[in-house]
């Protein structure tokens, strides 16, 4: 019997989950080692990233050419199931592309709403106001520093400076509120003089542009200072005034904050096109090969779909070739499998009922030739069997009452020709009496009646059987323990006796020297069914290889006696109850004939 | 595809020139390199716009093969990277020139400041064996990009052609 596998292998589905996991592994590496570590922007560093994001595509092209060159292959060998294999995968294809253009028309136009959105000449204009206002503010600082050092009004101050610092101070802080710590320096840089913000006294007085005055600003964490300078002469005597004062807190990181901001949104106006369009084209490079996948799945997917189809219209085919031994496998539990299971079933079917409708055939038409044996014979026998017995009878009478009849032919001579005449009509009695035999069982066979099917108990049959040949004969024992006492089939008792009667007996008469007879049974599943299957079995001679094959035709026996209808009337028995029957043997070793008959309806 | 158009590209960047200048001292070698470009407005303009700017100095020590290995090429003994990010501070009105993590140096002076910018001073770049000077020799290139573009925005410069200017690569012979 040739099977057809067809299954969902879970190998495939593995690979392509493993694909796809690859997939999405390297875009988002590749995909965050151009978005992310470019920032070396030395191409060589990320050679890696391209070769395999080069590589990749091109392995599945090489796979897709690879499964396209294979289908038109297939199809110009008009293989079974290639033209729905194209058609299939084209659909596939085109459902590919549906789905993904409206998708790749969203993602750039996103793209593009994203970027016009964050480029809004509002938010430019935005950052660069607060440029200016932070730089106006801080100019605003420094100028006002600078305008202070060197106005009258602070020469006027700086005359209490030997006399009343205190005072000096206050009024500095009276005039400039934003001034917040003074130091004066005496012509040898020594510091005469510190009032105020204690953050903003230095050390020592460093060279300076005495046109402005402005110190470098200095950056510390906790705040930035700004100074101014001045050169005064006064009472005699150079001294060099510094005033400054601490920016706002956050000053410094808020101002360099915007900045930065506005360095990303200078940049991003100036390469919005070009950027746009490397976006998008990495879009494109990024789903271009979850396509070439989604194709490479569609040629996969499609081989498991049309599997099951192309091995039922090869089976078909066959099965309509005459050839009934074809059966598909299917492992998956789909709507497929289901149909792959109806086929098996009806092909099962058809295989059974033409087996059974050739052996009726066969068995009708030996029925045929017995019954007109029987009748041509039988009508014969009684005037040939009363004819003989009337000559025997007539000759004995006319013997034993004519004197003369003796002394005509001698006394020995009559009594000789008595003695063969007596022994021929007897031949010819008996003969004619095994020939009635054999007209009854040929009749019994031709008129074979439909069995009567009910629940018996198998044990039971087997028993009364057994017994009766355990009783016949004492050299041969009969084990029928391992007959379930729960094995109950669907039968008529009469018949499955006489087929239990005649494979016991032909046990028996297999075993002249003794042996034993084992009967068994057991519950079987097949093709959907349950049977009852009966082991018949003897440590006979076996059954000659030559014969094999004539054990179960009518009028076939290897023995002496019999016409050879025993195993033909049991098999016409056993398909009648819609079983089976066959055997196995081996010469020198036994026969085991088997026996599938339907399951009864157990008791409640 | 993309692999060629990116040496494609880099060939068609390749137009500017460099100077590179060798200093050996006690068998230690220094190199001097200068951009000679034609790009200094442009790098005025983005320091204006607030935008940085960036130099990478490229510097390669070799030494020449000889005998049966030669055919293995010349052997890289040591190589040196340097980055300059040059800035306008709007706050103190002058520019700042930044190598790696440290302030190399502010000025009022544009001329000053692309003087600076343009140029990496003497930096050492290894040892070489006294005697075997000869066999030295030296290899630089410059990467100039008046806009430092910064992360994601970096990736146009894979096919943008007016975004980065690198020069071919300058040989200078090691000489005692």
């Amino acid at each position: 019997m040739r099977i057809f596998h067809s299954s969902t292998t879970s190998v495939g589905l593995l690979v392509l989950v493993l694909i796809f996991i690859l997939l999405i592994a390297l875009i988002v590496v590749f995909s965050h080692q151009i978005l992310i570590n470019l920032a070396g922007a030395d191409v060589r560093a990320n050679i890696m990233a391209y070769v395999v994001a080069i590589a990749f595509p091109l392995i599945l092209l090489g796979l897709i050419v690879f499964q396209i060159a294979r289908l038109i292959r297939e199809r110009a060998t008009r293989k079974p199931g290639s033209r729905l294999k194209s058609r299939l995968i084209v659909f596939f294809v085109l459902i590919a592309l549906l789905s993904s253009i409206p998708q790749a028309l969203l993602s750039v136009r996103f793209v593009n709403s994203t970027m016009n959105f964050w480029l809004e000449a509002r938010i430019g204009e935005s950052l660069r106001g607060g440029l200016s206002i932070s730089l106006e503010y801080y100019r605003g600082a420094v100028e006002n520093l600078r305008e202070f050092n060197r106005s009258s009004l602070m020469a006027f101050i700086l005359e209490d400076l030997n006399r009343n610092p205190e005072r000096l101070w206050k009024n500095v802080r009276t005039v400039n509120s934003q001034v917040q710590f003074i130091q004066v320096f005496d012509e040898e840089g020594s510091e005469l003089l510190f009032r105020g913000e204690t953050r903003g006294r230095l050390r020592s007085l460093g060279q300076f542009d005495e046109r402005t005055g402005d110190l470098p600003k200095e950056d510390r964490e906790d705040a930035s200072i700004l100074r101014n300078a001045a050169v005064y002469q006064l009472q005699g005597g150079r001294y060099s005034v510094v005033v400054g004062r601490l920016m706002p807190e956050g000053f410094d990181s808020q101002a360099s904050s915007l900045t930065e901001s506005l360095e990303v949104f200078s940049q991003l106006n100036r390469y919005k096109r070009v950027f746009r369009l490397v976006l998008i084209f990495f879009y494109f490079f990024f789903s271009f090969p979850i396509f070439l996948l989604s194709i490479l799945v569609s040629f996969l997917l499609t081989e498991e779909i049309i599997r099951p189809i192309v091995n039922l219209e090869e089976a078909t085919r066959r099965v309509a070739d005459g050839d009934f031994s074809f059966r598909i496998l299917s492992r998956s539990a789909d709507e497929l499998s289901h149909l792959v299971g109806s086929f098996n079933r009806m092909v099962s079917e058809l295989s059974h009922s033409r087996e059974k409708l050739r052996q009726s055939e066969k068995i009708s038409a030996w029925q045929e030739i017995a019954q007109r044996l029987a009748h041509e014979i039988k009508n014969p026998l009684t005037p040939i069997k009363l004819s003989a017995q009337r000559i025997l009878k007539k000759y004995t009478a006319e013997a034993g009452t004519g004197p003369g009849a003796a002394a005509e032919g001698g006394p020995s001579g009559a009594g000789e020709f008595q003695k063969v005449l007596q022994a021929s009509i007897s031949s010819i009695v008996r003969e004619v009496d095994n020939l009635n035999d054999l007209l009854v069982e040929f009749r019994e066979f031709a008129r074979l009646p439909m069995p009567r099917l009910q629940s018996v108990h198998l044990r039971e049959l087997v028993e009364e059987v057994a017994q009766m040949y355990r009783n016949l004969s004492t050299d041969v024992s009969i084990d029928s323990s391992r007959i379930s006492e729960d094995s109950i089939v669907r039968a008529d008792p009469g018949q499955i006796n006489q087929v239990l009667a005649n494979l016991i007996r032909n046990a028996v008469q297999a075993m002249p020297e003794g042996g034993e007879v084992s009967i068994r049974s057991a519950v079987v599943n097949k093709e959907n069914r349950r049977f009852c299957r009966i082991w018949i079995k003897d440590s006979g001679s076996g059954i000659p290889e030559e014969i094999r094959g004539r054990v179960f035709e009518p009028y076939f026996t290897s023995k002496a006696e019999g016409a050879g209808l025993g195993l033909a009337i049991v098999e016409r028995i056993v398909f009648d109850h819609d079983g089976n029957i066959w055997f196995e043997t081996q010469e020198d070793v036994g026969t085991t004939f088997i026996i599938d008959l339907p399951l009864g309806i157990t008791e409640a | 595809m993309l692999i060629l158009f990116l040496l494609t590209a880099s060939v068609f960047l390749s137009a500017q020139e460099a100077r590179l200048d060798t200093v050996l001292r006690g068998g230690r070698v220094y190199a001097a390199v200068e951009y000679l470009d034609s790009h200094s407005q442009e790098v005025l303009s983005s320091m204006w716009e607030g935008l940085r700017a960036e130099i990478t100095f490229q510097l390669r020590l070799y030494r020449r093969a000889s005998g049966i290995f030669a055919f293995l090429g010349d052997r890289l003994i040591s190589e040196r990277r340097v980055y300059q990010i040059a800035s306008f501070d709007f706050y103190e009105n002058h520019y700042k020139i930044q190598m790696g993590d440290r302030m190399a140096g502010e000025y009022s002076a544009e001329a000053e400041f692309l003087a600076a910018f343009f140029s990496l001073p003497e930096t050492e770049l290894g040892e070489v064996q006294v005697g075997d000077e000869g066999d030295y020799y030296l290899l630089a290139r410059v990467r100039m990009m008046p806009v430092k573009i910064v992360s994601p925005l970096n990736i146009i410069t894979l096919f943008s052609t007016d975004t980065v200017f690198t020069t071919p690569w300058v040989e200078a012979e090691l000489k005692p």
